[in-house]
């Protein structure tokens, strides 16, 4: 192990402080570091509450995450540092917090424990002492509540003095029971307190210099400062019933598919009377736009006010509605200790495309909707996996689309046909996703990263709703303040497209640039109506149908194509697949449902990515890959179909 | 004996873990070390394999715990 060149650049033996370490201006950085499920991250929403800041660190695809709070009047910088087993920098994660130790940044480091699992959980304890020796730090041991449930006692005094530093229990997911922490930290940083780790360095130096003999080293070490501090009833070890059944039986890929279902369900729940809200503001919007036209003012303002400002507020509600919903549930899944279990039933499934088994909940949601899909992929704790992960979700057709494309394919190809259409529509999905996997998959997560599974399954336990429920909210209103931007700048461009001070279409720009370009939409397969319709779903799926009702039958209504834009099928004429056959040719039909289809999704779903995955370089990929995608699968079904039909 | 032919329920002792150090590190990490005592909790077609080791509950890629060798106890 290097923990003597780490040690090097540790900041008390080092001397200076690394310059490229981001420090706060006279107030107390605090870092912390634990091993996944040890509640750093509901310890880091905690003490900061709204007051954080999450990017990714710079050159690595692994989320950061900083926040602020103060105590008695010192201000302190929050670090929270991505979870992982050890420090040996097997990871992109692993080494982000490795090269952070190193730097010196941190004043203090907050080493998180699981008390129902002190022993192994402790070992990030062990990695650290043996690498920063001289780093001030105190250890918490969190879920003492689940601890003591079993019948643990744990004696943090004595654990505390034969340490030298600080030893907090701890509930993280009960911040008004953060007082005792709060005093230790006080105290770390008046005394700057150093684990002792005398003993450690010589069982360190008298064992074999191999991994695992520092490992063994690092564990007989943990077992000495345990050693009678801890008093737990002999329990059998066996699977629970329950956990036999959802994770073993020939039954749990079933049971585990419906509980994804079943959350999925569920997180409509909080996410409707959001979602209604939403609505409601778009109506508002119409009703304004109104208002300001009998009171005389320029129709252009009111029809921006009501397309791109409401609307906007409206899509971005709309999202919040799924995004704390969604965060709710699977925040209460994961809490409980469930999310682990899915992780494992799926891990053999997903491992082939390089994705962990908890991949499979952003695919099943897709089908419902994007957004709430890619909300979904938050429970991936690896970045890479994630991004891979929403990247070939967006190949998923949502719900939406599915209230689109039967509608036009029973008009053209007939009950007998539509079938088929549906059939090639999967078919071109998994193609899709597989592309992705291929194309992607090696550049998101490196060869070494897709490591078989090495991961702790937590004992289940009563998830806080309240703590839980808190998450949520700082995570939806993280991805409003986010999103409403991305959402605008659609809503906006699309609006000054298809805006006409006359009404008829025919004084848009969108149509002057339409009917311009349509010899080149064509090779893609769409004349100038199809392609603004799928011009028009970018901003939402379910437009498109509106925006073709508007184009071929309602060429009367005033600015028809906005109108489908903010109504969606609503809007639509019963009779637009009819309609539609008549003017446009089968191929060209079904070019526009397959481009239509494997567009980029609508514009929350992606300021939902932007704002998931916190990279505006791999969200801009994503879209362009899908549009590609899209005009290419245009134009092959167009020019392949046009030889048959 | 290889920890993927461990049957459900019987114990084991660890013998040797081989393999990079980059596996070797990862498997240690999370509390495999050669002597300490496992228990297979559950081990299906499939699956990763789920052992209890100090004190948790792990689970383990199934092709990896055919680079862990183990002594059966019980």
């Amino acid at each position: 192990m290097s923990c003597e060149r780490c040690a090097a650049s540790c900041p008390a033996a080092g001397g200076a402080k690394a310059p490229a370490a981001r420090k706060a201006a006279g107030g107390v950085t605090v870092a912390l570091l634990g091993q996944p499920n040890s509640g750093k991250s509901t310890l880091f929403n905690g003490l900061t509450g709204a007051r954080q800041h999450v990017g990714n660190w710079p050159g690595k695809t692994v989320e950061r995450k900083e926040g602020t709070f103060e105590r008695g009047g010192t201000a302190f910088q929050v670090v929270d540092l991505p979870g992982s087993y050890g420090l040996a920098a097997n990871s992109p994660e692993e080494e982000v917090t490795r090269d952070y130790l190193a730097s010196g940044a941190a004043d203090i480091v907050l080493v998180m424990a699981d008390a129902s699992q002190l022993e192994r959980s402790l070992y990030m304890l062990a990695d650290f002492v043996a690498a920063c020796p001289e780093q001030p730090c105190l250890l918490a041991l969190n879920l003492m509540d689940v601890a003591e449930n079993q019948g643990k006692r744990i004696d943090a005094v004595l654990i505390a003095r034969r340490l030298g530093v600080p030893v907090v229990p701890l509930v993280a997911s009960r911040p008004e029971g953060y007082g005792a922490l709060l005093d230790a930290l006080a105290r770390t940083v008046r005394e700057r307190s150093v684990v002792d780790g005398a003993r450690l360095r010589e069982g360190i130096a008298a064992a074999p210099d191999t991994i695992q003999g520092t490992a063994a080293a690092k564990f007989a070490w943990i077992e000495g400062l345990l050693d009678g501090a801890v008093e737990a009833p002999a329990r059998p070890h066996a699977l629970s019933r329950f956990d036999r059944v959802v994770t073993g039986s020939l039954w749990s890929k079933p049971i585990t598919i419906g509980m994804i279902l079943l959350g999925f369900i569920l997180a409509f729940v909080p996410a409707i009377p959001i979602m209604m809200l939403g609505g409601a503001i778009s109506s508002l919007g119409q009703v304004v736009a109104g208002a300001l036209a009998q009171a005389g003012a320029p129709d252009v303002l009111g029809s921006f006010l009501a397309g791109v400002v409401f609307n906007s507020l409206c899509f971005g509600t709309m999202m919040v509605g799924y995004v704390f919903g969604i965060n709710l549930v699977f925040g209460l899944y994961e809490e409980a200790g469930y999310m682990a279990r899915i992780s494992y039933v799926f891990d053999h499934t997903m491992a082939r495309f390089g994705l962990q088994g908890k991949s499979l909940m952003p695919f099943l949601m897709c089908l419902g909707c994007t957004m709430g899909g890619v909300s979904g992929s938050r429970v991936i704790d690896s970045w890479g996996q994630r991004m891979l992960t929403v990247m070939m979700a967006w190949a998923i057709p949502c719900g939406s689309t599915w209230g689109v494309v039967p509608v036009l394919a029973v008009a053209f190809f007939g009950v007998a046909g539509a079938p088929l259409v549906i059939v090639g529509i999967f078919a071109v999905t998994i193609l899709i996703m597989w592309l992705v996997g291929r194309v992607f998959g090696p550049r998101l997560v490196a060869k070494g990263e897709r490591a078989g599974m090495v991961m702790e399954l937590p004992p289940y336990h009563r998830p806080h709703l309240g703590n839980v429920a808190r998450g949520a909210l700082l995570k939806s209103r993280q991805m409003f303040v986010r999103a409403i931007r991305v959402v605008a700048l659609f809503a906006f461009a699309i609006w000054a497209l298809t805006y006409t001070a006359t009404g008829s279409v025919e004084g848009s720009v969108l149509y002057a640039l339409g009917t311009a370009i349509e010899p080149v939409t064509r090779f893609f397969g769409m004349g100038w109506q199809t392609f603004t319709a799928w011009l028009c779903a970018l901003v939402l799926k379910e437009s498109a149908l509106g925006v073709l009702s508007g184009l071929f039958t309602g060429a009367a209504t005033p600015n028809a194509v906005l109108v489908g834009v903010m109504t969606g099928a609503a809007a639509a004429a019963s009779n637009i697949g009819e309609v539609m056959a008549q003017a446009i040719s089968a191929p060209e039909a079904l070019a526009f449902i397959f481009a239509f289809t494997f567009n980029m999704p609508c514009a929350a779903s992606v300021s939902a990515t932007w704002g998931e995955v916190h990279s505006t370089k791999w969200t801009v990929i994503t879209a362009l890959f899908y549009i590609c995608c899209s005009l290419l699968l245009g134009c092959v079904v167009y020019h392949v179909s046009a030889l048959f039909l | 004996m290889r920890l993927c032919d461990v049957a459900t329920g019987l114990s084991a002792r660890i013998a040797s873990v081989s393999g990079d150090d980059r596996f070797v590190s990862r498997v240690t990490a999370i509390g495999l070390t050669e002597g300490c005592a496992v228990e297979v909790l559950q081990n299906v077609k499939n699956r990763p394999v789920l052992v209890h080791v100090r004190d948790s509950d792990v689970a383990l890629d199934r092709g990896d715990c055919m680079r862990i060798e183990v002594e059966v106890v019980a």
